[in-house]
């Protein structure tokens, strides 16, 4: 998967993210390797666990650590490897290059601070700009979220789970991103809000033209947004193609999974429904292929390789063995 | 905010009232006579005796005596006058209390700089060497024994290397061993609050957003971690602080300072009856200070508290949102 390698922006190549924890180590992300184009939207989409916000997390070098450490791999940002920068030099890409959207807005604001302060601090720190400037930029941002700026001077508990999220979205978008991660952004909402906070954030990626990488449950959001698709099965990426290749050529049991479980993609029942069987215990993973135990398809040979990364193609890439004669352009 | 003040004040009647009630009735069913040991113990006369219990009204009824007390508290301010010495109680507790308050203070504001200094420490640089040592000085401050660390320092800095004054209260020097003592038994406990504290709001998921914005570390442990992590070590300061003022009866007893600990243990000793009660008065009132001083810092703190006070002095008035709030980065 070397081809065209100046076109994107941002390239993954062999991640692999551990948690040294005192019950052994979890291999959170195991080699995962990806592409993104400037103003593309991939999506990661998995079960719980399967190492997506560890991945994101990875992104922008901030897995917790202890226990969390970066074990191997590159991360290139316009050709520059990120987890070869020092620590300032991260902390200059953080928030202003790279952003991101947290699974939980709940808890991601700093209770003791106002939402305006929040947001102007991100963009005192990326801007030469004085305190009153950024504070009259931080009330522009609310206003395209959503939200009155008169209510600059308030805190997080005087604002709804949405609204926080909106603050949220104007603190990763404030700066202008290269990249937005946004990491199950509506999750924890209720469903009338989550349209709406997926409406504002849909349209100012628009208008600011930014990349995204996008961490859901929801198909049903997927196939709205995406350009690209990555499949997430026990830290690996088990298939990866623009939206047509993945959801309407299928190939991974996995992937194909998940659609049938699914009871109507076009209903709104669009959430993930846990398909048969447990994902294999992250600390102590298989060395032959991680879905066997769950697959329907499973042969003789699963069981005694790791199953190689094959383009089936079109550069749409799949991870499992029932591909492993296929090549680029055999179909 | 100002609603909220006057209406902890007012609540500060019922509570003191509470207070002497309770005082009035421990000592009316502690064992022992004043007037047995006034007139100089067992082998008094049982006229003597009779004629001192007379005297200070001990066998009017338990109602009379306590009205006979508020009003004179109210009318008068007067809080007692002492069996014993018969001199009134407000003037000794005004000599002492202010001892007592200058070493309370002294110690918990060392306690505080030294233990959260440490505790900030040892949370971002946990299990490493030096959040070991601070954590067995820590443990060394919580358990050894105040008398014991008294006099290894007396015996070092006063008595070995004459720099320091062994007792008394006049000078500066005076107070230097009495509030190191106090002061490093209540900063390791600081410490131990401040780390585990610090700790839990690292893990938080607002701290991570701080990183994510490109926040220097230096300002996301100041400005983001720190002041969160306060809001429990600011109570574990003002409940050491308050029971400070009720004295330290043997760090005064080493150290020979007139303080209220020793005063009100001697009268509970000699059963003197209104001292007890004048400086437990005394001492509740000091307390609810204490615990108003730590309320109202609670709300400078943190903004979900200043709205529940704002909403229990039913303010209606609306806090005009200020757009430069929030401290320099
Ligand atoms: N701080 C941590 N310490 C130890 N293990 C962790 C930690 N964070 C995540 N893990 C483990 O790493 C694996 C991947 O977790 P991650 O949070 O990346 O999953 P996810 O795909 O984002 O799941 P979800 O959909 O539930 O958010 C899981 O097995 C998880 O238990
Ligand atoms: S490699 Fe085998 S077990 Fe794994 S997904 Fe493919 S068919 Fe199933
Ligand atoms: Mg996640």
């Amino acid at each position: 998967m070397s081809t065209n390698e100046n076109a994107s922006f941002l390239e993954v190549k062999n991640l692999v993210i551990h948690y040294e924890t005192d019950n052994g180590v979890v291999e959170a992300v195991n080699n995962i390797s990806f592409k993104m184009n400037r103003g593309e939207t991939l999506s990661l989409v998995g079960e719980t666990g399967a190492g997506k916000t560890t991945t994101a997390l990875g992104l922008l070098n901030l897995v917790p650590n202890p226990p969390g450490r970066i074990i191997a791999g590159e991360i290139l940002l316009n050709g520059e490897n990120l987890l070869k920068m020092s620590a300032h030099q991260m902390q200059k890409i953080r928030g202003s290059k790279i952003t991101m959207i947290f699974q939980d807005p709940m808890t991601s604001l700093n209770p003791i601070e106002t939402v305006g302060e929040q947001i102007s601090e991100v963009i005192r720190l990326h801007n030469k700009v004085s305190r009153s400037e950024a504070a009259q930029m931080a009330c522009d941002m609310l206003e395209k979220v959503g939200i009155p700026a008169e209510r600059y001077g308030d805190y997080p508990h005087q604002f709804s789970g949405g609204m926080k999220q909106r603050v949220v979205i104007a603190i990763a978008l404030a700066c202008d991103p290269e990249l937005l991660i946004s990491d199950e952004p509506t999750s924890a909402l209720d469903v009338t809000i989550q349209a709406q906070v997926l409406d504002t954030m849909r349209q100012l990626k628009k208008e600011l033209k930014t990349s995204m990488l996008m961490i859901t449950h929801d198909l049903g959001v997927v196939a709205e947004t995406s350009d690209n698709v990555a499949v997430m099965y026990a830290g690996e990426i088990v298939e990866y193609g623009t939206l047509r290749q993945v959801f309407k050529d299928t190939r991974h049991p996995y992937t194909q999974a998940l659609f049938d479980s699914l009871p109507d993609i076009n209903k709104n029942v669009k959430r993930l429904i846990p398909i048969k069987g447990l994902t294999p215990d992250p600390s102590s993973l298989p060395n032959y292929c991680s879905f066997y135990d769950r697959c329907t398809k499973r042969m003789e040979e699963c069981k005694k390789t790791d199953p190689a990364v094959v383009d089936v193609g079109d550069g749409h890439l799949v991870k499992c063995l029932l591909f492993a004669s296929e090549r680029s352009g055999h179909e | 905010m100002g609603r909220y003040v006057l209406k902890r004040l007012l609540q500060l009647i019922p509570v003191l009232i509470g207070v002497m009630l309770l005082a009035f009735l421990l000592n009316e069913i502690a064992p022992g006579d004043p007037a047995t040991l006034l007139a100089g113990g067992e082998s008094a006369t049982p006229e003597k005796i009779a004629q001192i219990r007379a005297e200070l009204k001990l066998d009017d009824p338990f109602i009379l005596r306590f009205g006979d007390y508020v009003k004179k508290l109210v009318t008068e301010g007067n809080i007692g006058v002492s069996y014993k010495t018969k001199q009134p109680v407000a003037a000794e507790v005004a000599h002492r209390f202010p001892q007592t308050f200058k070493m309370a203070a002294i110690s918990a504001i060392l306690a505080s700089i030294i233990g959260i200094a440490l505790g900030i420490i040892s949370a971002i640089k946990q299990y490493s060497f030096l959040d070991n040592i601070i954590a067995m000085f820590s443990l060394l401050g919580v358990s050894m024994p105040v008398f014991w660390s008294s006099l290894l320092l007396i015996l070092f800095f006063a008595i070995n290397l004459k720099w320091l004054p062994s007792s008394g209260f006049s000078t500066w020097k005076h107070w230097i061993l009495p509030c190191v003592v106090i002061g490093t038994s209540m900063a390791a406990s600081i410490v131990r609050m401040t780390r585990s504290s610090m700790l839990e709001v690292i893990r938080q998921d607002y701290i991570r957003t701080a990183r994510a914005k490109g926040q220097v570390e230096r300002v996301v442990i100041s400005k983001h971690a720190l002041k969160n992590a306060l809001i429990p070590v600011v109570t574990n300061i003002g409940m050491h602080f308050g029971v400070l003022l009720g004295g330290a009866v043997i760090i005064e007893t080493i150290f020979v300072i007139p303080g209220i600990g020793k005063y009100i243990t001697d009268a509970i000793r000699n059963r003197d009856y209104p001292v007890v009660q004048g400086s437990v008065l005394v001492l509740a009132l000091a307390n609810s200070f204490v615990n108003l001083g730590v309320d109202l810092l609670y709300a400078a703190i943190d903004p979900r508290i200043r709205t529940q006070y704002r909403n229990m002095g039913k303010m209606k008035k609306k806090k005009a949102a200020l757009p430069l709030g929030g401290k320099a980065a």
